[in-house]
């Protein structure tokens, strides 16, 4: 337990500049493009001008997700931007132990501790960063709504609930789901996705050449597996052999059975397969 | 300890951040309304839904009200879509046939194709290749069967469709709509055929065309549709003949009124088609009919008045009007829509700001239900939400998954 602790803060001070990176680069594209547009509504509505001089929609009365919806570029961006690097740095996560300087993996496959250990530091890496983006998203939203308090005379706006201003933006509504069901849903996919990139990743690393085939096909394979009870009903012409609720538990199953495969053949090949 | 703090601070607070969300932060606050019971038994209006849209936030909400209260689109999961797949089919009669026979009724889902009695439930397929594809439940003995049988098709890769069913004594009459081969004097069209088959082991006893539709008029487009009557037994079958003006014609643009609907009868018994008397009175677009066992019902409503009106199929008789509900009884102001299902003929109304349903007897037009939708929050606030509300749809929701 020691041990795996000790690893996952490594992996968490391994990434920590580019985590708050990440979290700089979001709070400065979402507030500034906020003070932005507000100011500039807020001025034109203080001076009294219509839509046709100054260009851009003025409404009666501001609100947070109207704010949000008129910047939804800027909001957008950075995410994405999060999304690109979290995702890249699941596969990186291993290979600069490979390529990096005096080849770490060396000392980290020699420690005195199951090596399984090492894939599970990393996963738990891999999560922390996400879940960390998204409350830091969340935090800075009810920032956000402050800063629009703040910039918005009371006269100007109207109220409104935090998860109107949540779910107004398609990519913030996906993040942050209003339900925990469906946010269970949703990160339990992200969970599975990282684990079968984690197994590709050490399959390429075990065989090498022939390892990308293997990697190639094991990610095809297990995205099909996954997909195919969601989309069958689009497959199918008219009804299906299984009933909706039959599909429901075999799309749970093989959502169970992905990760479990995926991480013992990690496990398998951490222990018997890779050289360095 | 000191080395470990930013591992320690970020796992903390995210956990602590995520948990806060759910518990306090994901609430939507939008209002809940409900189906309450105004008169009449409570339980028929279980199923009833309304549909339609909460408008009070920046972006319109999708929601539908029942008895069990709302249920915003939004707040819809993963597992809420995908259970909810079919939903158009697994309803009715198939929602109850699912329930009872789960194993046979996998992968059927021609609604029309199903014939049920008290011994047996049997589903027909076809296409021109196969022919005729009989399954059968024995519900005594619940043994399943099947054959199929050939039949004889002018069109050897034309269409194909069962639309009709029956087991009359120990044969089994099903209707077909086919290909048929052009003439001198027409078009190739679809028409339909009764094909009687030994119930017991499937050998064809007869194929015989049963309609000779054609289309005459100039600038009259001609549909013919058959009506669905259950899976129940019955001895007629009833095409509805819609006959619609084409105003434009181009083309990008196709416009067309419909002017005129018929009613014919096909009885098993006598092998005849036959037309029912038009109804006198004037061509009304809003008539919707409806085929329950030996009669024809049908409905006509204006932004008042709702009537039913059937049609008895034994005899040919019509009964005009023999129901009428008026929004007055009800202290509504419009007639939304009207809809049968069940022995039921339900009807949307009007009141203000508020919807109201109405459930009555199709056999004597009684009113065995009547229900509101009710804000369910601070009434200081009722006026202002109901004036956000807009529910336009009305169904009655028996699906299963």
């Amino acid at each position: 337990m020691n041990r795996y602790l000790k690893l996952v803060n490594m992996e968490i001070h391994r990434f920590r500049y580019i985590l708050f990176s990440l979290m700089g680069i979001t709070l400065l594209l979402q507030c500034g493009s906020l003070i932005w547009t507000l100011q500039r509504v807020v001025s034109a509505k203080e001076k009294g001008l219509t839509q046709a001089e100054v260009g851009f929609a003025i409404p009666k009365f501001l609100s947070f997700p109207w704010a949000i919806v008129n910047t939804k570029e800027w909001f957008i961006l950075p995410i994405l931007l999060s999304i690109t690097v979290l995702v890249l740095y699941s596969i990186i996560i291993w290979y600069r132990d490979w390529f990096g300087r005096s080849t770490f993996i060396y000392r980290l496959l020699m420690l005195p501790s199951a090596r399984w250990v090492l894939y599970v530091s990393k996963l738990t890496a891999i999560l922390t960063f996400v879940f960390s983006m998204i409350a830091f998203q969340l935090v800075l939203l009810v920032g956000e709504n402050m800063l629009f308090k703040t910039i918005v005379p009371a006269g100007m706006r109207t109220d409104s609930t935090f998860v109107e201003a949540s779910t107004i933006n398609p990519v913030l509504n996906t993040l942050l789901p209003k339900q925990f069901e469906q946010f269970i849903y949703s990160y339990g996919l992200g969970i599975i996705g990282v684990i079968v990139i984690f197994t590709a990743v050490l399959l390429e690393r075990s065989y090498r050449r022939l390892g990308i085939l293997y990697a190639i096909g094991y990610v095809v394979v297990c995205a099909a597996a996954i997909l195919l009870p969601a989309i069958l009903p689009a497959l199918e012409s008219s009804s299906s052999y299984w009933y909706p609720g039959e599909i429901y538990r075999i799309e749970l199953a093989i959502c169970l059975i992905v990760p479990v495969i995926s991480c013992c053949l990690g496990f398998w090949l951490l222990r018997k397969k890779i050289t360095v | 300890m000191k080395r470990y703090l930013l591992s320690v601070v970020l796992g903390l607070s995210t956990i602590g951040i995520l948990c806060t969300y759910y518990l306090y932060g994901a609430v939507d606050h939008l209002p809940e309304f409900k189906l309450i019971t105004v008169q009449g038994d409570a339980q028929e209006g279980t199923g009833i839904e309304l549909n339609g849209h909460y408008s009070g936030r920046m972006r319109s909400e999708s929601l539908t009200v029942s008895k069990d209260g709302s249920k915003y689109r939004s707040r819809e999961t993963l597992r809420d879509e995908m259970l909810s797949a079919y939903s158009w089919i697994y309803f009715g009669d198939m929602a109850q046939w699912i329930q009872d026979h789960r194993q046979f009724m996998r992968g059927k889902d021609q609604l029309e194709g199903f014939y049920k009695d008290e011994e047996w439930l049997i589903y027909v397929t076809g296409s021109t290749q196969v022919g005729l594809s009989v399954e059968r439940l024995n519900l005594k003995t619940n043994e399943e069967s099947e054959y199929t049988t050939k039949i004889p098709v002018q069109m050897e890769r034309g269409f194909y469709n069962v639309v009709d069913v029956q087991k009359i004594k120990d044969k089994l009459h099903v209707i077909t709509l086919q290909d048929t081969k052009a003439t001198q004097s027409q078009q190739p069209t679809l028409q339909y055929f009764h094909n009687v088959l030994n119930f017991d082991d499937g050998t064809l006893i007869q194929s015989e065309q049963i309609t000779h539709w054609k289309n005459t008029k100039k600038n009259i487009e001609t549909d013919y549709y058959t009506m669905y009557n259950a899976g129940a037994p019955n001895n007629y079958l009833a095409f509805t003949v819609t006959e619609n003006k084409i105003s434009d014609k181009k083309e990008n643009s196709y416009n067309s009124e419909r002017i005129a609907t018929h009613i014919y009868v096909y009885s098993y018994q006598t092998g005849k088609l036959i037309a029912l008397p038009d109804p006198k009175q004037q061509f009304n677009p809003r008539t919707n009919y409806y085929h329950e066992g030996d009669q024809i019902l049908y409905t006509t409503y204006d932004n008042q008045t709702v009537q039913l009106s059937r049609y008895h199929l034994a005899t040919g008789l019509e009964e005009r009007d023999y129901a009428t509900l008026k929004t007055s009884q009800f202290g509504a102001d419009e007639v939304q829509s009207v809809f049968i299902s069940g022995n039921r003929a339900y009807v949307s109304l009007m009141n203000g700001t508020s919807p109201k349903v109405v459930a009555l007897d199709t056999a004597d037009g009684s009113v065995r239900y009547v229900g509101e939708v009710s804000f369910e929050g601070p009434d200081s606030e009722r006026a202002k939400e109901m004036k956000l509300l807009q529910l336009y749809n009305l169904n009655i929701n028996e699906w299963v998954s």
